[in-house]
């Protein structure tokens, strides 16, 4: 027998899915993070001074 | 009504998929680097992913919340300790570097410090085996999805300190170590005791739960402890082998590093934070 659990309480859903959200936010972070520290590194020298 | 209950429920199983899907991205994206992710870590840690999904969605999850402690036990014993274990020997310095280097994330790996992991996994287990938060678990589903994700949690912090995906604290060698998992196992085995050898059930919803499988209450907690304490004592002994072989190569790096001219101190450090292979091949 399959029980299709409805989402049985808002909480209990966000507590379950709550830590993947909080890593899947870093990774985003750490991404354009990456990517900031990237366009920065490619820009001519004078141009960052400045 | 059929006890052999199956549930899906998307809020759980929706999350591991994207677990599942962030580290395989990641490990796609180091597959072509210096240190890509070892195809047995990928396949730990996605296994550790499918003893989730069967502690979820197989009848272990129905079985175990409304009629019997003892199967409640083994779908604790594959979140908190199974699970963990492997998702973590899935982890690597690599898979977490960008996340760990934002600025203020990386300050959470004191967690995993031997002597922050250790006495937090301690708690968080005696705690949620005591009758009114157990039986707040039982009742209330968003206590009981706390104590899955506590159990996971912490059980993966106390695994991160012995096996150390990310480098831990100088002084916590294999000495360390070895003593490390017999306190883990030592806190399981007392409390594992308490219940086998318990007179009477500790939790009301359990005792006065329909009896399946003529299973008494007093004799289901006994069971339930019997598994825990069973359970330790294979994993402990996995623990030890591995811990074994890795004092073994650790030994064997140290000297081959000092025979090809390492300072013994550089060449202890190099091997204590598996560098030794790097500094070989140079």
């Amino acid at each position: 027998m399959i029980v299709l659990a409805h989402a049985s309480h808002w909480l209990s859903a966000l507590i379950y899915a709550g830590p993947v959200l909080i890593v899947a936010a870093l990774v985003l972070a750490a991404a354009v993070r990456q990517r900031r520290g990237a366009d920065e590194a490619s820009q001519p020298r004078e141009e960052r001074e400045r | 009504m059929s006890v052999w209950v199956w549930t899906v429920d998307p809020f759980q199983l929706l999350p591991l998929a994207a677990a599942a899907g962030m580290y395989a991205k990641r490990a796609h994206t180091l597959r072509s680097g210096a240190r890509p992710v070892p195809s047995a870590r990928q396949a730990a840690f996605y296994a550790g992913i499918a003893l989730l999904l069967v502690a979820f969605v197989t009848p272990i999850d129905h079985i175990g919340e409304e009629r019997l402690l003892f199967v409640h036990m083994i779908q604790h014993i594959l979140i908190g300790d199974l699970a963990a274990v492997l998702v973590v020997v899935g982890l690597t310095g690599p898979v977490l570097r960008p996340i760990l280097a934002l600025p203020w994330v990386g300050s959470l790996r004191v967690l995993a410090h031997p002597l922050v992991a250790l006495p937090l996994w301690v708690l968080n287990l005696y705690l949620w085996h005591l009758p009114p938060l157990y039986e707040a678990a039982l009742t209330s589903d968003p206590v009981h999805a706390l104590q899955h994700v506590l159990f996971f949690t912490a059980g993966a912090l106390m695994w991160s300190a012995l096996l150390e995906p990310l480098p831990g604290p100088a002084w916590f060698g294999a000495g360390w170590k070895v003593l490390y998992i017999v306190a883990v196992r030592l806190f399981e085995a007392i409390l594992a005791n308490v219940f086998i050898w318990s007179g009477e059930a500790f939790y009301s919803p359990y005792a006065e739960a329909p009896r399946l499988w003529d299973v008494g209450a007093v004799q289901d907690q006994s069971i339930g402890g019997l598994i825990m304490m069973i359970e330790g004592s294979l994993i402990t002994f996995g623990a030890f082998a591995w811990l074994f072989l890795r004092w073994m190569s650790e030994g064997e790096a140290r000297e081959r590093l000092i025979e090809e001219g390492m300072d013994p101190q550089r060449a202890a450090r190099a091997v204590r934070y598996r560098r030794g292979d790097r500094f070989v091949e140079r």
